[in-house]
């Protein structure tokens, strides 16, 4: 065990006998298993963290990029030519000119940077990185090294993008409602609306009111699904019991002017959270009900792949085809939906059923409209 | 009397609008559509349409009025997008409504366009 002391300027004095000894080659190759070794560590640092890095030496304009970096602009991880040009040339074409400048600038003042921006991969693919860049200089405060670390936040964007829209299309299918709220209470405040009339918009005053309920409730449950992405409780759960319970909690009104058809085996036993997947089969068949259905079909079979399959069907005008590639998207509602409906029930059904290994389908069907809701099998 | 041809695809809007300018001393005609306001159009003397609808929207329903327009023509629209509203202006339109406006608003926006 060396006796290690620190000297008057701070730096580890090693006790003399090291010195001595002649063990430079066995030195260097600690040394050299030492680099190694932070390397690896850098690389694996890099890697779990997605954050590429380089280094550009202005002395000798050399750069260096990390193994993750060339992972981020996809470039050839074997070939090690890459130069600022290179660089440049895999910046989205509309972002090239601001990277540039603030990198010229970062230069000129000796400052760091960051920005958001797009890169194109060779392969053509476009990804959104977010770019932080520093300076080092030397005594004479002149740049002589500029490094940078990139982290891909496509994804994060994405979700930005989305978010943005459901609340964009969340405020306007409000202001439905609001609106007709507004004009019914400015109907309202005159003096000179007759009786009858006053009757009409006071109705349609409690039906707007009740559909901003509806609405916001709706909008409170899908944030808690959200918030509860992992702890939905799955069990193993009798199919046919959770139709039959599904049935008998709509309004009888509803169930009343239709005839539903149920063929699900006795005993047939799916992975699910009951209440969710209760849920699921009261938004189908109340859209069923609520699209013009009068015969109504929820039939369960068991796949090739042991999946259990249940088609939810009606014998009503069907999915409009405008809307059928957007029927699981919030508020992408088909004209015909009315006022009935809240605009999430497939989107909030489609992200229950993933909660559990289930999914949900439109099947396009000549005449009716038909959902596949597929559910893994009991165990 | 004046004839308003009324498009506005959510059902409880159209209602009210129409009871309230039948109850100003205007005529009413109702389309949920902008296919069918166009099929109604030749029979009324103000269109109040609204942008967002299904199918064809409030812009293709001007579109295909053909310029300069048959008829005084007045937006609605819930979306506070100033560019829309200086498209539908630059496009001819005699008035913009934001959602939500007034009823009583709406009837005075009327009877100026119409004296």
């Amino acid at each position: 065990m060396g006796v290690r002391a620190l000297g008057m300027d701070g730096a580890a004095v090693l006790p003399e006998r090291d010195n001595k000894v002649p063990e430079n080659s066995v030195r260097s190759r600690d040394l050299e298993a030492e680099v190694a070794r932070l390397t690896r560590r850098l690389a694996n640092v890099e890697r779990l963290a997605h954050v590429g890095s380089w280094l550009w030496d202005l002395t000798t304009n050399e750069v260096v990029w990390s193994d993750e970096l060339r992972q981020l602009f996809g470039t050839d991880p074997e070939v090690h030519d890459e130069t600022f040009e290179t660089f440049q040339s895999l910046i989205h074409p509309d972002d090239r000119e601001t990277i540039t400048t603030i990198v010229r600038r970062a230069l000129k003042t000796a400052s760091s940077y960051t920005i958001e921006h797009r890169l194109v991969r060779p392969n053509g693919a476009i990804r959104w990185v977010q770019a932080r860049g520093d300076v080092e200089v030397d005594e004479d405060g002149m740049v002589v090294v500029m490094h940078g670390i990139s982290v891909d936040i496509t994804e994060r964007r994405n979700l930005d993008l989305e978010l943005r829209r459901f609340v964009s299309d969340a405020a306007h299918e409000l202001r439905t409602p609001v609106t007709t709220v507004t004009y019914a209470i400015g109907m309202l405040a005159s003096d000179d609306l007759p009786d009858d009339q006053r009757k009409v918009v006071t109705a349609a005053l409690a039906r707007n009111g009740e559909r901003l309920k509806r609405l916001t409730e709706t909008l409170l449950d899908l944030s808690t699904i959200e918030a509860d992405a992992s702890t939905a409780l799955v069990e193993q759960v009798d199919l046919a019991d959770v139709v039959e319970r599904a049935i008998e909690s709509l309004p009888l009104h509803a169930t009343q002017r239709v005839a539903i058809d149920v063929g699900i085996p006795a005993g047939l036993r799916v992975q699910a959270a009951a209440d969710d997947l209760e849920r699921v089969f009261v938004n189908l068949v109340a859209n069923a009900i609520q699209h013009g259905g009068s015969q109504l079909s929820v039939i369960a079979t068991t796949a090739d792949d042991d999946r259990v399959v249940v088609e939810v069907r009606d014998d009503g005008p069907g999915v409009d085809p405008e809307v059928a590639e957007n029927l699981f998207v919030p508020f992408a509602r088909g004209r015909r939906a009315g006022l009935g409906g809240s605009g999430l029930g497939l989107s909030i059904s489609r992200r229950l059923l993933e909660r559990f290994g289930g999914s949900i389908d439109h099947q396009p069907e000549d005449d009716g409209a038909s959902f596949v809701v597929r559910l893994e099998p009991a165990s | 009397m004046t004839r308003v041809l009324v498009v506005e695809d959510e059902p409880d809007i159209r209602l009210l609008i129409t009871v309230n300018l039948e109850s100003a001393g205007f005529d009413v005609l109702e389309a949920a559509s902008g296919e069918e306001g166009l099929d109604l159009v030749a029979a009324a003397d103000m269109l109040l349409l609204d942008i967002r609808l299904p199918g064809i929207d409030g812009f293709e329903v001007m579109e295909r009025l053909g310029r300069p327009f048959p008829l005084p023509v007045i937006a609605m629209s819930a979306h506070s997008s100033e560019a829309a509203r200086d498209q539908a202006l630059a496009l001819g339109c005699a008035g913009w409504l934001q959602k939500p406006f007034s009823p009583r608003g709406l009837v005075a926006l009327l009877e100026d366009l119409r004296s």
